[in-house]
């Protein structure tokens, strides 16, 4: 029976998903995604090493940052990212217009996110929290920022895909940007992940 | 198409790229005690006595510096060329780009060499201040310039992607690394807000990994050239 | 090994939206700080794994990708950790 879902799927997965040993999306792309990556595992470094340097500093500023807002931020995200592999998994079965709400509903939920970010930015900055306030919070708004900064190269990418999914066939070149897009918005998605975990979470004894 | 393309000179200009990196390295960074730069939080007293001490170093590196700055606006004119046969239009925007791109970064390389020069010129006779403003004033401005490098680096990767053919002439992956190195230079941005830690001129991101990720893109992208200048002349 | 199939995509939402509910819920003082942390960075960790299996759809043929992506997450997962408990 096991056997049968999987033919099922296979067929039903025109191309790369089920493939073993090619990944889904461009392989460039791919370069684009691990190379990001490793900058930030380098800010995670940087985070990492400040806080054993003045652990009491961290643990004071994480407590002024609003663990809810992080919390819904994180929620946005993952949600928007469900209907990003929705669309995915529809455009490989050729299902235009559950690609086309996949993504409209990806960009949708997406966009909340920056609503949500401008507001707990500007609550900072009106508290007179800043850049230059101390280590912790020059990290909070520079990796935050930069984040925000590929979220918006997201929201960018989103509406190229629903733009090219309404003029072009699904074929395969056109499942191969979205698979592309896709993998992007995911890593959006997950170095959310960390830096919740890594800014909002580790709350000090 | 039209007949063969006339790719002389391509591979000497294409050998500009390593050069320049070589010498700048040398000249600017080593002589000029540039890499790694005096922290920004380096008392002025400090920087002055060192380039009273140092002027005649600083000189010549600076100006050899000067000298060679134009080779990297021709290897990057020559990887427009390249770029041209790849999209197969020479007159296409983004050939354009990539060349202003590359020109524009020569420009602020001079520039930004003419101030260090300025401050070795007559150190002796400048307030330590005076020398401090100048070896900040040619940081910022180098670093902050990285838009235009980043428009040579974009329009480059977004040109070899636009490759048909079945092998592409430059690999899809160093595209989108050049790509990415184009958008990791944004990090400049934070560079005027620190006097330490990571984002200062010296720190390990503007510093070290921008300067990293730029050393590895230039070379390799030479070699890449130079492979597709023999498929180009084999076409 | 290939690792797992495709699991419907709201099954995948809701482990990751509920692993991240419990981890703010245990900051927040439900348990004690330094169990909340770090099953805050743990939790965090087997989300990205799910995103890298589900959502991103690399599995474990896919070389070097796939290598690379554990590679990162272990790296990442005990920076964090180390972040914390060296302090």
């Amino acid at each position: 029976m096991r056997e049968a879902v999987q033919a099922d799927l296979a067929s039903a997965n025109s191309q790369s998903a089920t493939d073993d040993t090619i990944p889904p999306g461009d392989s460039g792309v791919w370069v684009f995604i691990i190379a990001d990556m490793c900058a930030f595992a380098l800010f995670f470094v940087l985070f990492a090493a400040g806080r054993i340097a003045q652990p009491e500093v961290y643990e004071a500023s994480r407590q002024q940052l609003d663990g809810a807002i992080g919390l819904a931020n994180t929620l946005i995200l993952l949600t928007s990212g469900a209907f990003m592999a929705q669309a995915v998994r529809a455009a490989r079965k050729g299902n235009r217009a559950a690609t086309l709400s996949g993504l409209g509903l990806a960009l949708g939920v997406g966009l909340l996110f920056g609503i949500t970010k401008a507001f707990e930015w500007s609550a900072k900055l009106n508290q007179g929290i800043g850049l230059t306030t101390n280590e912790f919070f020059t990290y909070y708004f520079v990796f935050t920022g930069i984040h925000f900064l590929h979220f918006v190269v997201g929201i960018g990418v989103l509406f190229a895909l629903i733009a090219r999914v309404r003029k072009f066939d699904l074929d395969t070149t056109q499942q191969r940007w979205i698979e592309s897009g896709g993998a992007y918005w995911h890593m959006v998605d997950l170095l959310w992940i960390v830096l919740f975990a890594m800014l909002y979470l580790m709350r000090a004894a | 198409m039209e007949g063969k393309v006339d790719t002389r000179y391509w591979r000497f200009c294409l050998w500009m790229g390593p050069t320049f990196v070589l010498v700048f390295f040398l000249c600017w960074g080593v002589l000029g005690h540039n890499f790694p730069p005096f922290p920004p939080d380096t008392p002025a007293s400090e920087v002055a006595g060192w380039f009273r001490e140092n002027h005649n170093g600083v000189k010549l590196g600076m100006v050899i510096a000067m000298t060679f700055a134009p080779a990297y606006g021709v290897w990057g004119y020559a990887l427009a060329k390249i770029l041209g046969q790849v999209i197969r239009d020479e007159h296409n925007i983004i050939v354009q780009l990539a060349r202003l791109g590359a020109a524009w970064t020569t420009m602020a390389i001079l520039i930004a060499t003419s101030f260090w020069l300025t401050a070795a010129f007559r150190p002796d006779a400048l307030p330590d201040w005076m020398i401090q403003l100048l070896y900040d004033m040619a940081w910022l401005l180098i670093d902050l310039a990285y838009a235009v490098t980043s428009v040579q680096l974009f329009a480059l990767g977004i040109g070899f992607l636009a490759d048909k053919r079945e092998v592409p002439l430059i690999p899809k992956w160093l595209a989108w690394y050049g790509i990415w190195v184009g958008f990791m230079f944004a990090a400049e941005c934070l560079m005027p807000y620190f006097m330490n830690g990571a984002f200062a001129r010296n720190g390990i991101l503007n510093f070290w990994i921008e300067f990293l990720i730029w050393m590895v893109w230039v070379p390799y992208l030479t070699i890449c050239g130079f492979k597709a200048i023999g498929r180009i002349e084999q076409e | 090994m290939t690792g797992s199939r495709e699991w419907p995509v709201w099954v995948i939402w809701a482990v990751l939206a509920g692993a991240s509910v419990l981890g703010f819920v245990l900051a927040e003082g439900y348990a004690s700080p330094p169990v909340a942390a770090t099953v805050a960075i743990i939790l965090a960790a087997l989300k990205i794994h799910l995103v890298f299996d589900q959502y991103m759809e690399v599995h474990w043929g896919h070389r070097p990708l796939r290598p690379i992506l554990g590679i990162w997450l272990a790296a990442s997962t005990v920076i964090l950790l180390i972040g914390y408990w060296a302090a």
